[in-house]
């Protein structure tokens, strides 16, 4: 026996492997099943809701999906990863428990009223193009290795519960298919699904993962649907499924402002100019052409770029895009602040030259590196910033840290001790393991080289700019 | 320091309307009381259940002596509950014409709103005139498309009575023999109101949602609530 209902309160279930988990508490329950933590583990078991009948079929569909998904190219993908298939009569799998985590819905759902003071307790701009970066970069992972996610949505994406980490986590592996085997699949989440699956004309595929997760972006940005703009707002319900099954223009189209939306965060202070491309290329054409919608290659570095170009405010702790001259949650003009910006250096013809502007398979253009350093704290220079063609990367190579006019740099990797300071007047000094303070008044100003002189490199800027008179 | 201000689009509405019977007879066999705890704990789900882009709205109409609206239609996390106390014969006609006029003003129920859910819950044979009133309520365009659900409680319900006010030959009229049964009843209720709440169009019929089995979900406590095995 797999359950043992002996008990009124205790629920138990078997493994494959004969290992007893005792359930203890409902942690959620969804469409296909409920997910229960397990007493004294780091552990969760998911069960699925089965009539007894076709609980045979059932078990043997999802021992074979889970079985693919244990020999899944994945271990480096953040993913509450199944262990082990749950014996007779159950239907349903152990799998990792995340702990510290809460599911994304935490970042959309957002109180009727003092929407502003949460959208910045909650991390702001910067923290939220963080976290959906990182989400970006594991659905990346995903797409890569020819996976689909097939229903993603703020429910099946978990992220750090303290409102400063910048984690998240996919559950719900048992729905990965693969891109190759067109899925006739249509398991979605209200709202997020393409329009293509709600009308019924399609399974899921890499392209609507990747419209779900636009909306998941768009949202937690702005705090409105792409699709549910005044018209459908005050609309009857029936105009409200036209939307979502992408019959209505969406909400910032630039050419029909019928669905227009006077509600959420304005869109020119939470939406960098490329992101606004690559939301209006999906919203836009690839509403009703899926394959137009920009693959998601195109958003990690763009979401990551648009999180480095924001400052925070020390009035108010809001975060927001360095261009602005004041802040546009309490008004305070900008603080002031250094800009990292990166340029190459190229050793053959010795002389400094623009990041070369790379394009994309799709014709999108590659944001420019750059950072924003300001009093709140230190930030990391990544690869992506310090390495030509730079993976997106957490680890930092070097801390950039503000105070006054003083810039402290020091080095992070093994690698970055050899890289050197050029000083206003010239001199060069190796970063080595030591803190290097820098009076950051220019011009000319000081001068990063991630690499020697006689090979091409990368070379960051510290202009320091004085807060907004 | 003044934070500026944004607004957020307001939730749909979606109404449940439920029509309870209070007559002299649900006094007995703590039927009364067990419909109360029913009606808070759905309320208490719907509270804690919400959604940003779907309001649970909530109104009661009572019928026993008279037909009143014991709760008026107001958002479920606003709603103070009331317990509701039996007396008197079972008027119901009065208490669908009541409900009828409530659907059908747009002051009430706007034109954002979901289609409603309605609540039919008695015990026993309506003593007024109910059939014209019954054909009023199925012909008037918005009561007619909204969700419906009945429960007769007791052995002396008027299950054909219960049957048309379905209006449909797939539905089923829920028999509730005692107050679990009652609790019961709501559960599901709630539970295909939430998960209508949530689904891509809360406009549409909901399909998550299992069948009521009483005999599993009433045994085996929170932890396997609405599963099968
Ligand atoms: N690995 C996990 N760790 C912690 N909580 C989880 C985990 N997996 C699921 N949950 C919780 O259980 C809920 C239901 O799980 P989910 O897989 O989404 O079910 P369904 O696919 O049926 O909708 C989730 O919303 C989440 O709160
Ligand atoms: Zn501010």
């Amino acid at each position: 026996m797999g359950i043992d209902m002996a008990s009124k309160r205790v629920l138990r279930v078997v493994d494959e492997r004969g290992t007893v988990y005792t359930l203890e508490r409902k942690l959620g329950e969804g469409g296909q099943g409920a997910v229960f933590r397990v007493a004294g583990g780091r552990v969760a078991v998911k069960l699925y809701r089965v009539p007894p009948s076709a609980g045979a079929v059932a078990r043997e569909r999802l021992s074979a999906k889970l079985r693919q998904v244990r020999h899944l190219p994945i271990d480096d993908l953040p993913i509450a990863r199944p262990l082990a298939m749950l014996a007779e009569p159950a239907v349903g799998y152990v799998m990792e428990r995340l702990t510290g985590m809460v599911p994304f819905a935490r970042m959309t759902d957002h109180p009727p009223d003092g929407v502003t003071a949460w959208y910045l307790e909650t991390g702001g701009v910067r923290r939220r193009l963080s976290l959906l970066a990182r989400m970006a970069v594991a659905l990346q992972g995903l797409h890569s290795r020819g996976l689909v996610f097939g229903d993603l949505s703020p429910n099946n994406v978990f992220l750090s519960e303290d409102h400063t980490g910048e984690e998240v986590c996919f559950i719900d592996a048992d729905n990965l298919c693969f891109e190759s085997q067109p899925s006739r699949n249509a398991v979605y989440t209200p709202f997020y699904g393409a329009p293509e699956v709600v009308a019924g004309r399609s399974g899921v595929n890499t392209l609507t993962d990747v419209h779900a997760f636009a909306v998941m972006a768009f949202e937690t940005l702005s705090l409105v649907h792409p699709f549910i703009g005044d018209w459908v707002s005050e609309g009857e319900p029936e105009l409200e499924e036209a939307a979502v099954r992408g019959e209505l223009p969406w909400v910032d189209d630039p050419g029909d402002d019928r669905n227009a939306a006077s509600q959420g965060i304005p869109r020119d202070i939470v939406v960098s100019p490329l992101l606004m491309d690559l939301f209006q290329a999906t919203f836009g054409p690839g509403r009703t052409r899926p394959t137009a919608r920009p693959g998601v290659e195109a958003w990690p570095e763009r979401l990551q770029t648009a999180a480095d170009a924001t400052v925070h405010c020390p009035e108010c702790g809001g975060t927001f895009y360095a261009s602005r001259s004041a802040c546009p949650w309490c008004d305070r003009p900008r603080p002031s602040m250094v800009l990292a910006r990166i340029r190459h250096w190229n050793a053959d013809r010795r002389e400094f030259v623009p990041i070369p502007g790379t394009r994309t398979t799709r014709g999108l253009k590659r944001p420019s590196p750059l950072l924003v350093v300001d009093e709140a704290g230190p930030r990391p220079l990544t690869r992506h910033h310090t390495h030509v063609g730079g993976r997106m990367s957490r680890e930092a190579q070097v801390d950039l840290a503000l105070v006054g006019r003083r810039l402290t740099v020091r080095a992070r990797s093994e690698a970055a001790r050899s890289w050197y300071l050029v000083s206003p007047d010239g001199g060069l000094h190796r970063l080595d393991t030591g803190e290097w303070v820098l009076d950051v008044q220019g011009p000319p100003w000081w001068d990063l080289h991630c690499g020697l002189t006689q090979e091409n490199h990368r070379v960051v800027t510290f202009t320091h700019v004085p807060e907004t008179p | 320091m003044a934070l500026k201000e944004f607004s957020v689009s307001a939730a749909r509405p979606l109404p449940v309307i439920l029509l309870a019977d209070v007559s002299g007879s649900m006094s007995v066999h703590g039927k009364i009381d067990a419909l109360n705890r029913a009606v808070s704990e759905m309320l208490h789900v719907f509270v804690s259940e919400g959604t940003n882009r779907a309001e649970i709205q909530v109104a009661v109409v009572t019928f026993g002596g008279t037909a009143a609206v014991h709760q008026p239609l107001a958002p479920a996390r606003e709603v103070t509950w009331e317990s509701m106390t039996a007396s008197g014969t079972t008027p119901l006609g009065a208490a669908l014409d009541l409900t009828t006029g409530m659907l059908e003003d747009k002051t009430i129920v706007t034109s954002r709103a979901y289609r409603p859910t309605l609540v039919l819950v008695s015990d026993g044979q309506p003593n007024d005139e109910w059939e014209a009133p019954l054909e009023r309520l199925l012909e008037s365009p918005r009561a007619s498309k909204a969700f419906r659900f009945a429960m007769g409680i007791g052995p002396d319900a008027d299950l054909d009575m219960l049957r048309r006010f379905l209006a449909d030959p797939e539905g089923r009229v829920f028999q509730a023999e005692d107050a679990r049964q009652i609790i019961e009843f709501f559960r599901w209720v709630s539970m295909s109101v939430v998960s209508r709440s949530r689904s891509a169009s809360p406009n549409a019929t909901p399909s998550n949602v299992p069948e009521l089995k009483p005999s599993v979900t009433g045994s085996t406590g929170d932890l396997l609530d609405g599963l099968e095995f």
